[in-house]
């Protein structure tokens, strides 16, 4: 149990993985599935992030074709914009709603500042990945949203994960450089 | 490895279903798992697990129609470290509470990051670890997951027990608990948590939720959308004034006419004025972590030090005076109004003259730390501090109209000069000073003496008003006592720059 990489152990504290070494397509099904989870999640709430990529020609913001981002895009915010009486029930509510630009914006600006002067946590990819763990948290838990602060909670993680995903990277060049030919796999 | 070259898109639905747990190309994915999985109340019906963090960060509930409003469940959690806190260590609970430093002013940070800024990060990871074994174990007893972290809030704050008692002084306790000082091994505040384990669970058994010291409303929550640092800024202190001020008015007296010249220069700065024997000395400076400053940065950082606890406590005490003057105000005949407003623009430029002396008298001691480079750092920040308060009235500016309207109680901006004394304070503990400079301490009491008296008069005048007014109601009473405390504050500092300089 304590060979095993650090983020692998609290994924089974957190009841991600299963609690002990099982069959190995056990456990590769477990993070397939979460993995799957996210990205579907991503491609649901996230289409917004890429509007403004592609071809201007089939991807603008007039064209007809429903499955653009763009299209999405104003769907989406057509069902986010509060309805007169979300407006006065959330009057005195401590959260005014946020569309998923303004979401945006605040967890970039939040990230921006996160450990400035550090080069991995300010790289675009980095960025760019926390940014997107965030928004889905925040669009799939809209009661809770965003609050600051959990940006520093999600750079931890990431970090312990990153670290980990390098010291494997590092065991399998080793083993392929010792048994070449011989194939690498986790399970 | 480079990030960018390896992290999949997210937008690619399709998963390599032989991907191993720790996958370059799934860092995302995995990280969104486990932030959703720390966040997530562990649930009992599935094997799910989690560690409840989300807790820490929801409002309060809607108050049922008619009914009292519910505090957040933060609040809750706060009220449980508190009380746990008073089961094991009464008098160091007793003597926090009396200098009005309540859990809400420090703690909400802990909890809501998890500690990720008050330790490095390998003892924030060791940490982690620590507090999901935990909740993992709790989950397998049916029992809440929060409750190693708040038993770690609870050890932190026994940790700096030594260092707490030391001082009444409300500043400079909340700085101690704001900076956590860094920990030689973390392993020791995770034993002690687990050794707290019992308290906090009999707490969280305990129906009933207490107040908290100076806490007429719940803690506030941090907005989904706040762009600034919002919720790292500790609340002002205006919820704890009224019930804190009978008692914390006592302890910056005793502060003041100690002979604050106990400490040699190189010991705790600012803890002068607390008493206590030798031996209880001896153990502070032993207790103490931060790293012996050379003479001048330690001078410069008293100095900050001083001044931030000065700029708040009259800060505090004032802007609630200005606010409750201005509604008096509306009560008063137009002959009080007069009167009022002028005492409103004496308080004002007394308040600029404070403000300016506190930033001159840490410039001066910063010049005296020898280093160009801290002085244009210090003066960068110093403009844009002054930039936010350009329309300070300044002593010889005119008194505003009179029998009008009541001048709106200006925003006071102290915040740009606590700003600057914290980014010095981290530049000189850098340590770039090579010449010692007592002198700036002698140079900023000096400096303070101007606004110590123009509120001396201030009060005398006040007091005088009010006595002929209504013969002393209680809002009177207590508008005077939250002058009187600031005064005290703005002396005991004073006395001790006065006596750190020579």
């Amino acid at each position: 149990m304590s060979g095993e990489p650090r983020s692998v152990r609290w994924r089974r504290l957190l009841g991600l993985l299963p609690s002990a070494a099982r069959s190995a397509g056990e456990e590769l099904a477990a993070c397939a599935s979460s993995r799957r989870v996210y990205a579907l999640s991503c491609q649901s709430l996230l289409f917004f992030r890429d509007k403004d990529e592609g071809d201007l020609a089939t991807n603008n913001p007039l064209c007809d074709n429903p499955n653009s981002s763009w299209a999405r895009f104003f769907k989406n915010e057509a069902r986010c914009a509060p309805s007169p009486d979300a407006r006065r029930s959330t009057l005195h509510a401590h959260t005014p709603p946020a569309t998923p630009q303004e979401l945006a914006r605040t967890v970039g600006l939040d990230l921006e500042r996160l450990h400035p002067g550090d080069a991995f946590f300010s790289s675009e990819p980095v960025q760019r990945a926390l940014r997107s763990v965030l928004m889905v948290y925040a669009l799939r838990n809209p009661a809770l949203s965003y609050r600051q602060g959990m940006h520093e909670v999600a750079a931890l993680l990431f970090e312990v994960l990153y670290r980990d995903a390098c010291d494997t990277r590092s065991v399998e060049q080793l083993v392929r450089k010792a048994y070449p030919g011989v194939p690498v796999t986790r399970d | 490895m480079p990030v960018s070259a390896k992290c999949t898109s997210s937008d690619d639905t399709s998963v390599d279903e032989a991907a191993g747990p720790c996958d370059e190309r799934y860092l995302e994915h995995d990280a969104f798992s486990l932030f959703a999985a720390v966040l997530a109340e562990p649930c009992a019906a599935d094997a799910s697990g989690g560690l409840g963090l989300a807790l820490y960060y929801q409002d309060a509930p809607p108050a049922a129609p008619g009914g009292p409003s519910r505090p957040a469940p933060v609040h809750a959690a706060l009220c449980r470290i508190w009380g746990a806190l008073a089961a094991v260590d009464a008098p160091l609970h007793a003597h926090l509470t009396a200098a009005g430093v309540a859990p809400q002013l420090f703690m909400l940070k802990w909890l809501r990051l998890l500690f990720g800024r008050e330790f490095h990060t390998d003892d924030v990871i060791t940490l982690w670890e620590a507090l999901l074994v935990n909740a993992a174990a709790s989950h397998a007893q049916g029992r809440p997951p929060g409750e190693m972290v708040e038993s770690v809030a609870c050890a932190m704050v026994l940790f700096l027990r030594p260092q707490l008692l030391a001082t009444s002084d409300f500043g400079l306790l909340l700085r101690r608990l704001q900076k956590f000082p860094p920990v030689e091994d973390v392993g020791v505040i995770t034993e002690r948590a687990r050794a707290l384990l019992p308290a906090v669970h009999a707490m969280g058994r305990k129906a009933t939720i207490q107040t908290l010291p100076g806490d007429e409303a719940p803690p506030p929550s941090s907005g989904p959308v706040s762009a600034g640092i919002g919720f790292l800024v500790p609340a002002a202190r205006r919820g704890a004034a009224p019930q804190a001020a009978s008692a914390s008015q006592a302890a910056p007296v005793a502060a003041a006419t100690t002979p604050p010249s106990r400490f040699p220069a190189t010991s705790i700065p600012g803890l002068a004025g607390g008493g206590g024997s030798s031996g209880e000395l001896a153990s502070l400076a032993a207790c103490e972590p931060l790293l012996p400053l050379r003479p001048a940065a330690a001078a410069a950082q008293r100095v900050t030090h001083a001044a931030g606890a000065a700029a708040r406590a009259v800060k505090d005490a004032l802007e609630e005076d200005a606010e409750r003057l201005a509604g008096n105000l509306r009560t008063l005949n137009s002959e009080a109004q007069t009167e009022i407003s002028h005492a409103l623009t004496d308080l004002n430029a007394a308040l600029a003259a404070v403000q300016d002396g506190i930033k001159d008298s840490t410039r001066t001691a910063v010049a005296g730390a020898g280093s160009p480079a801290l002085l244009t750092v210090y003066d960068t920040l110093l403009t844009s501090s002054r930039h936010g308060t350009a329309s300070t009235p300044t002593p010889s500016s005119p008194p505003p109209p009179h029998g009008g309207a009541p001048p709106a109680p200006r925003a006071l901006n102290f915040l740009g000069a606590r700003t600057a004394s914290d980014a010095i304070i981290e530049e000189t503990e850098g340590g770039t000073a090579d010449h010692p400079h007592p002198g700036g301490n002698a140079a900023s009491s000096v400096l303070l003496a101007a606004p110590v008296h123009a509120l001396e008069g201030l009060l005398g005048r006040l007091r005088a008003r009010w006595g002929a007014e209504s013969a002393g109601g209680a809002a009177e009473a207590e508008d005077a006592a939250l002058l009187a405390r600031a005064l005290t504050q703005l002396r005991a500092v004073q006395a001790r720059l006065a006596a750190h300089g020579q």
